[in-house]
């Protein structure tokens, strides 16, 4: 069976080795719910290296910020810093015309201690890849503290499946 | 009474729902949302060649 397009893109990542976490909408239907999204919402490890990784591995699959910058310029901290404080940037969004119907946006600070919350992360196995998600509770206080109301509908429904999980344990 | 009821009918609706979805494989989820995006693009793609159509003549 053919490969989907998140499929695809964790397959890059980890064929490249570098280190992510999946963070929004996916996170929350691998996590246990069915809930529509278009996009995935990465948190990278920010060092030099791992970026380069990662934005390798998106740019071999077509990807390219939809904001007129280019994608090395994500690499210096003092460029994301300054798109952060005078663009207000929370996240650089990509988008591939060969896979049209998956934006990737890349947290252009990391929302958590990375290191911490990658050591805790679910660790999907997706048959041939492995694809790491933010925990369960790293997810929920992820999502509590932007507060939008799809947000906070999220955090309602993950904390039902962490008590779900918990009943089972 | 009969509201309580219902509600409480719609609560444990979700509980099995809920319950369902984690029995699901995590690649199960993820062609599930993969189905869903296609889904989407097909109607999106639909609605707008209806659209493209409906436009008056020139």
């Amino acid at each position: 069976m053919a490969k989907g397009d998140l499929e695809r893109i964790f397959a890059a990542l980890e064929r490249s080795g570098a280190r992510y976490l999946v963070v929004g909408g996916v996170a929350v239907v691998l996590h246990g719910h069915p809930r529509f999204t278009a996009d995935l919402d990465l948190v990278l490890a920010l060092d030099p290296a791992n970026l380069r990784r990662a934005l390798d591995a998106l740019s071999r699959l077509g990807y390219r910020p939809r904001a007129p910058v280019s994608l090395d310029e994500f690499l210096d901290p003092a460029t994301r810093q300054r798109w952060i404080e005078e663009k207000g940037m929370t996240v650089l969004s990509l988008s591939s015309p060969a896979i049209p119907t998956t934006e990737v946006d890349l947290f252009a600070s990391e929302p958590f201690p990375f290191d911490a919350a990658y050591g805790r992360a679910l660790r999907a196995d997706l048959r041939d890849v492995v694809v790491t998600v933010a925990s369960l509770p790293d997810l929920i206080a992820l999502k509590r503290r932007a507060g939008r109301p799809q947000d906070l509908e999220d955090v309602r429904i993950l904390e039902a499946i962490e008590r779900e999980l918990g009943r089972d344990e | 009474m009969s509201e309580a009821k219902s509600e409480s009918g719609n609560d444990e609706q979700h509980r099995e729902q809920r319950r369902a979805w984690l029995r699901l494989t995590y690649l199960q989820r993820l062609e599930w949302l993969e189905q869903a995006k296609r889904f989407a693009a097909r109607a999106l793609e639909a609605a707008r060649a209806r659209a493209e159509s409906d436009e008056p003549q020139r």
